[in-house]
């Protein structure tokens, strides 16, 4: 097993005849650590692909170093970089039968026709391939593919395993009982392991830490109820989290000691907790945004006490367990996650009491956090 | 109850579709089923291609059986089909060294360059080639004597008593009975047939560029990928490839018609059923002869359909 290290990593694709040079990695940094399961997570063409794939070997690098344990592994082929790989398409040998697929890399690297069978079926039992090892890929579900992918990782023992959108293509439910089984694995198996997806519920499911990236860089590395609770910029701040994190543009103003929070149609205003107060001191005057979760607002009955924003509902949709409030004011829209109920009426007005602790502040022109 | 292939309604609905497939499948009956149908009628007549003609049964086939000339075409035509099954290997491994490009403009460069040499007529070609192996004029002798290789033939036919090459007198590929077989092996060289490189390529383009990278990650070398990986996964393409290649020689004589006569050349080395089946019609004028001849040809050849699609198995 070993640790990664990514050192201003970059990756450029020179200009073409169709398109201009293209910056899709600008230089990150990244330290994953020894048997750590660490998600790179962003929206498609943040460079997170390409980041995984450069580690993998299969995109030459434009600047930086990749280090696998002691070795810098720039220069060394993919093969010997001692990595495996689970890709989005399994990429498995349509030709060749389960137990081959698994076998194959082992094959070619000399090992035993014995050893070959140990580890074969060893993680054929591990996954529950046992009675599929003389299929042909075309015959094996979706779900059933991946894992043979999986597994054909497995038999290497490799010191770092890589998964490139692995569940993307599987229906929703598979992808959730596959979901739980890589981290199981992650688990049993005990590797390294880099994990790329754009999907922020496996992230935060899976990830001991999680790396967002944004056009070629990354926005935060962090375990995912840090990234959840005190997320370092706007981006993060809305990426993360379903349904995303309120985002209410306003202004702060000055009052003796503390700040007040005015939203820009004048929709509420709020007085900022003392710790806030204190961090956005210098902000007064300006031009700043309010983050909320849609958990920490509470509805208020009609008499309830301390109202921070009064509402008017544009559309609730009842989830089962909760329902979900699209609320409409000033210059803002917000959703609140509330208790289920089902004699909401678009229209009505709705009290809102906002849980002051758990608001976030970002500077409108720099998009980080005020803390 | 069983039902109609054709239900009235469906009848109603979709008449128009075969009433315009009648024409075609009239055309197909008349030029292809009618004359095929008229074959095996006329196998077992004696007749000279005139009106007159005599029934005689199977004659025809009991005389084929023991066609000295036409046992001897069958063995022809075998040695020529493994040659041709030998000159495949160039193309595949042009098409794999094409996909292997990585730069798409090359890739297309050098498909259009396997493209354009087939608007040159088939029968220009082998024209080309004749003069190529003229003992005189060909260019085969000229590179031949000037790159000294006659010399090493005529050493080489000296150590074993061939008496096949000599120093003084020019090589006859095609006036030698002894070097027919070779000549028409060396025909087509460097076998790159324009046709089966797009075949195999049309294959290789349908493997996914992840399966070469998960093998790359697998550790393979560029002679396993092609063993491996490219090989395998076109065999639908070879197969094809080789079933057309089967029809396609036994029942192909053009070459050896262009390239020697309609007797196969000095001591008929280069006889082939087909040519001898032409000869029999159109030289002996014996119609029931040569129909009994096509039958038979007709036979072998899907035979050989048969186990090939049965046997030549491919996984995919």
């Amino acid at each position: 097993m070993a640790n990664v290290t990514l050192k201003n990593l970059t990756k450029i694709y020179p200009a073409s005849e169709k398109n201009a040079a293209f910056t899709a990695v600008k230089g990150i940094n990244l330290e994953i650590r020894d048997r750590e399961f660490m998600v790179l997570v962003g929206p498609s063409g943040c460079g997170k692909s390409t980041t995984l794939r450069m580690i993998a070997g299969l995109e030459e690098i434009s600047g930086g170093d990749i280090t696998i344990g002691d070795q810098v592994v720039n220069n060394v082929l993919p093969k010997d970089r001692d990595i495996a790989m689970v890709f989005q398409n399994y990429a498995l040998y349509p030709h060749m039968s389960v137990y081959n697929n698994m076998g194959f890399g082992l094959k070619l690297r000399k090992f035993s026709k014995a050893e070959i069978d140990r580890r074969v079926r060893e993680a054929a039992a591990m996954l529950g391939l046992e009675n599929l090892l003389d299929r042909k890929p075309k015959a094996l579900s979706g779900g059933q593919r991946q894992r043979v992918a999986v597994g054909r990782a497995i038999v290497r023992q490799p010191k770092v395993f890589l998964f490139d959108e692995p569940l993307s293509n599987l229906d929703a439910k598979m992808r959730v009982s596959t979901r739980t089984e890589i981290s199981k694995l992650h688990a049993r198996l005990n590797a390294t392991m880099i994990y790329v997806t754009h999907d922020q519920v496996e992230a935060m499911t899976m990830g001991d830490r999680i790396c967002v990236m944004k056009d070629g860089q990354i926005m935060q590395v962090d375990e995912p109820l840090t990234l959840y609770n005190r997320p370092d910029n706007l981006y993060v701040a809305g990426f993360i989290g379903s349904p995303a994190m309120n985002l209410v543009p306003g202004t702060l103003r000055a009052e003796s000691e503390k700040l007040t929070f005015t939203e820009r149609g004048a929709a509420f205003g709020l007085e900022l907790p003392a710790r806030l107060s204190r961090a956005a001191r210098g902000q007064a005057g300006r031009e700043v945004i309010l983050g909320i979760r849609p958990e920490d607002m509470t509805e208020l009955g009609r008499d309830g006490d301390g109202v921070s924003a009064e509402l008017e509902l544009d559309l609730a949709e009842p989830m089962g367990a909760e329902t979900y409030l699209y609320l409409q004011g000033g210059e803002c829209d917000v959703i609140a996650r509330v208790p289920p109920r089902s004699d909401y009426q678009t229209g009505q007005k709705v009290r809102l009491r906002f849980d002051l602790e758990k608001i976030h502040l970002f500077d409108a022109e720099t998009e980080l956090a005020i803390r | 109850m069983p039902s109609l292939p054709l239900s009235p309604q469906k009848a109603r609905r979709e008449w128009k579709l075969y009433f315009f497939i009648v024409p075609s499948l009239l055309l197909v009956g008349v030029f292809s089923y009618f004359p095929a149908g008229s074959a095996i009628f006329h196998s077992l007549f004696d007749w000279q291609g005139g009106d007159a003609k005599q029934f005689v049964g199977f004659d025809n086939f009991r005389r084929a059986l023991g066609d000295k000339v036409l046992w001897n075409a069958f063995g022809t035509v075998a040695c020529l089909m493994l040659f041709n099954l030998f000159k495949m290997i160039p193309s595949i491994l042009m098409a794999v060294l094409i996909h292997r490009l990585r730069s798409d403009r090359w890739q297309y460069f050098y498909r259009v360059l396997l493209v354009v040499p087939m608007i040159v007529p088939h029968l220009v070609t082998l024209f080309i080639w004749k003069f190529f192996l003229d003992p005189n004029l060909g260019i085969l002798n000229r590179v031949l004597d000037f790159t000294g290789g006659k010399s090493a033939l005529v050493w080489i036919d000296h150590v074993f008593g061939w008496g096949i090459f000599f120093e003084n007198a020019p090589i006859g590929w095609l006036s030698q009975p002894e070097l027919i077989l070779p000549a028409l092996f060396l025909w087509g060289f460097p076998w790159i047939g324009s046709v089966g490189v797009l075949i195999y390529l049309a294959g290789l383009q349908s493997i996914g560029s992840e399966v070469y990278e998960a093998a790359e990650l697998d550790g393979i070398g560029p002679i396993g990928k092609f063993f491996y990986i490219e090989l395998p996964l076109i065999l639908t393409q070879v197969r094809l490839s080789v079933v057309l290649l089967i029809i396609g020689t036994i029942q192909g004589y053009g070459l050896q018609l262009l390239l020697l006569g309609d007797s196969g050349g000095p001591g008929g080395r280069g006889m082939v059923p087909g040519l001898w089946m032409y000869n029999r019609a159109f030289i002996a004028g014996d119609f029931g002869y040569a129909c009994a001849i096509g039958i038979i040809l007709f036979i072998f050849i899907f035979t050989l359909t048969v186990i090939n699609n049965r046997y030549v198995r491919v996984d995919k």
